[in-house]
């Protein structure tokens, strides 16, 4: 039995000297964190701009102190990495990266150039964001938003707050990967953010892209028809759409929209859209009011939302159509249920050509009822 | 070699749960699905079948022949000379089993996890640990197995809530077979992702009661392969039918991509600390067959020479292998060795078994 314990305890000692920890440990303080880094393209060079907090052990809170932007330059992305590791006074560690931010530049070459090292090196995330830029994405990070003490950490907030209100508003890196591995060549939207004035950080618009390549720019507007179709949350002001032509706040709620196929030749789609819209603001106009006139004030509200609403939707999908960049997964819908009708053939082509019509079907209901 | 009869049908199943799933649970979504995407999917059914028919002739085997050890009888069964050089045949079966699963989950965590740990450091531990879990007996793995089970399927749990979100079931479509020149090579795969349950033969004397095991067994194979395929319906799902092409570790990948609300993500460590609990119990359990065939080939008993040697034979060829693409070619290879000789090892030990107990017959006639 002492042999044995002896034996035990000899084992555990091997084991603890032989604790795999001891060559991969990380120290905290010696450790720089990267947030977020910014991909840019310029005159042949790649960008990197990161923003890293270098914690001391014995903070517990991260201050302005502890926050450090550097940036490098290099013929490739794992060049400028090299340059930013070479004058970095701690370790990058990357494993932390909620946020890539990629510029025009970057965007008008290929994407794939700016984020395969990064993925080879097991850098991000499938879940990481992306973000673009119009123009530079390093002004970005460099930017001094007044609405936050500590820079490091607004635009993850602004992602995450945005996410919370607009369910499924973000792009990952994997919504990427999942569309540049088919072959239909479909576009992908990735949320725009942009600084105003360089004191304030504001989400609105989007690029479109294909095959990883810059087709255009959209409007809010746009990208508020593009949720109606591919699904989220949304809180959303109509105006004019009460009896009396007050404006209307509804918290809309949406799923993904049912394409249906019409005709194969010519490609007839149909795209059926369903809402629940939930009445948040209404100007107290069904304080008091009979049941019969709520549920009147509600059809109304829906009309008004359809008409509004419609155009809006077939204006997004003829400026989609006119790019050839198809955002809102109709060829991955025919893909999966119809192949015979884009296997082989040029998908952005059949797309630009197709006839859609957008049926909504929607609900209108006080949010105290929901 | 520490063992008795004392394993009971309940810790059986769960033993055969594992040794199909930590065998090549890495490995496995990866070879199966990146060449013909969700048509992939059908090669496990054959995988299946040769699975349910190792059951049955282990059951068919062990209720003929209670008295011996597997590696005793083959002699009896099909004669000194070639039961013995089949009986060495499965222990080579069984080591190349625990190189296969254990140099795959060092390779993971490697390339993945931990860069900087040289990989001589990593197979030491891990073969040491599973050499001396394997030379207390056959009991505390097979009680310890009751627990991993509930580990396996918490993390299938955890991976299917936690990419929920980004799970689509058009991703999945549509079904056809892009590459049939590589559907046999997934088909080998799949039965070789099976072979673990030839480790059945060793561990089947040591059952108290067999009654009832052979459904049991049964039903622990179909549960299994119900785990695996969700393992993989996730991964095209989340992933693409090419997405699945671009990355190795594809079990990985999903635990990466976790996300519950706010307070849980970044759980890929959490998901290896407790696949590694896993991996050892499979290792373990593969050694000690292997161990126990020798022992029984050499008609000895706990010998720590011949127990520790092979751990260290194994160590020292598992050192040999230096990177993951020299161990899927070894994988690939030993999948269609498999191929070829499991059909003829079963059909051997059925027949030996029918003959033997025929001659047992006639002698007490």
């Amino acid at each position: 039995m002492t042999a044995k314990k002896i034996q035990l305890a000899v084992l555990l000692l091997i084991t603890v000297l032989l604790c795999s920890g001891c060559w991969d440990k990380k120290e905290y303080n010696q450790l720089a964190l990267a947030q977020a880094i910014a991909i840019d393209y310029t005159d042949g060079q790649y960008q990197l701009t990161m923003q890293l907090i270098m914690p001391k052990a014995s903070e517990e809170t991260v201050s302005s102190e502890n926050i450090w932007i550097i940036d490098g330059q290099g013929d490739s992305v794992g060049d400028a990495l090299e340059q930013i590791a070479l004058r970095a006074p701690r370790e990058i560690y990357l494993d932390h990266l909620d946020i890539v931010l990629l510029g025009e530049a970057l965007m008008q070459q290929d994407i794939d150039n700016g984020l395969e090292y990064l993925m080879k090196q097991n850098v991000l995330r499938r879940r990481t964001n992306l973000l673009a830029v119009e123009g530079m994405a390093g002004d970005i990070l460099q930017a001094k938003p007044d609405l936050a003490e500590v820079d490091i950490f607004y635009l993850a907030n602004l992602l995450k707050g945005q996410n919370r209100r607009m369910k499924g508003s973000n792009t990952i890196i994997n919504d990427y990967y999942v569309n540049a591995g088919t072959k239909l060549q479909e576009a992908l939207v990735i949320p725009k953010v942009s600084a105003k004035d360089e004191k304030e950080l504001q989400l609105s618009g989007g690029a479109l892209l294909k095959d990883g390549v810059l087709l255009c720019w959209v409007e809010p507007e746009w990208m508020v028809s593009y949720r109606w179709i591919v699904g989220g949350l949304e809180l959303t002001t109509l105006p004019n759409a009460g009896l009396e032509q007050q404006d209307i706040t509804m918290e809309i709620h949406k799923s993904k929209c049912q394409w249906e196929l019409l005709s194969q030749e010519p490609l007839k789609i149909r795209a059926n859209i369903k809402g629940d819209l939930y009445v948040v603001e209404n100007k107290n106009l069904t304080k008091a009011v009979s049941p019969e006139e709520i549920e009147s004030f509600c059809q109304h509200v829906q009309q008004q939302a359809v008409q509004q609403m419609k155009p809006q939707i077939e204006s997004a999908i003829a400026l989609a159509q006119e790019h050839g960049g198809d955002a809102f997964g109709l060829g991955q819908w025919l893909h999966a249920w119809h192949p015979e009708l884009v296997e082989g053939k040029d998908w952005p082509q059949l797309f630009s050509k197709a006839e859609i019509e957008v049926n909504m079907d929607t609900a209108a209901v006080l949010f105290e009822y929901r | 070699m520490g063992s008795s009869k004392l394993i009971s049908n309940r810790e059986l199943f769960h033993i055969v749960l594992m040794l199909h799933q930590g065998r090549i649970f890495w490995m496995l979504p990866y070879f199966i699905v990146k060449d013909n995407g969700t048509s992939g999917l059908l090669t496990l059914a054959p995988g299946f079948l040769a699975g349910a028919l190792i059951i049955a002739v282990c059951s068919f085997w062990g209720r003929r022949c209670r008295e011996q050890g597997f590696v005793e009888a083959l002699p009896c069964l099909l004669g000194k000379p070639f039961g013995k050089f089949l009986a060495l045949l499965l222990i080579l079966f069984y080591m190349s089993f625990v190189i296969v699963c254990l140099c795959s989950f060092v390779e993971m965590l490697r390339s993945q996890l931990l860069e900087e740990t040289p990989r001589i450091v990593l197979l030491c531990t891990l073969f040491f640990l599973v050499g001396w879990m394997s030379w207390n007996g056959l009991e505390d793995m097979a009680r310890f197995a009751v627990l991993c089970t509930v580990v396996t399927v918490l993390l299938l749990v955890l991976v299917v809530v936690g990419n929920a979100d980004v799970f689509s079931l058009e991703h999945l479509l549509p079904v056809e077979i892009k590459n049939p020149d590589l559907l046999p090579q997934s088909v080998f795969h799949g039965i070789y992702g099976y072979g673990g349950l030839l480790a059945l033969f060793m561990i089947y004397p040591a059952l108290n009661t067999r009654k009832g095991i052979k459904r049991q067994l049964w039903f622990s194979l179909l549960l299994s392969t119900i785990i695996v395929l969700a393992w993989l319906v996730m991964s095209l799902g989340v992933f693409g039918q090419a997405g699945v092409g671009t990355a190795v570790w594809l079990p990985l990948e999903l635990a990466r991509m976790v996300q519950l609300g706010p307070f849980l993500e970044r759980t890929e460590a959490l998901f290896s600390v407790l696949w590694m609990v896993i991996i050892f119990m499979n290792g373990s359990l593969l050694i000690w067959c292997a161990s126990q065939g020798m022992h029984q080939l050499l008609e000895q008993r706990k010998n720590p020479w011949i127990h520790w040697g092979m751990v260290l034979l194994l160590l020292l060829i598992s050192i040999l292998i230096k990177n993951a693409v020299q161990l899927f070619q070894l994988e690939q290879l030993l999948s269609v060795l498999y191929m070829g000789l499991l059909p003829v090892l079963l059909l051997l030990i059925a027949a030996g078994t029918v003959i033997y107990n025929k001659r047992k017959g006639e002698s007490r006639q």
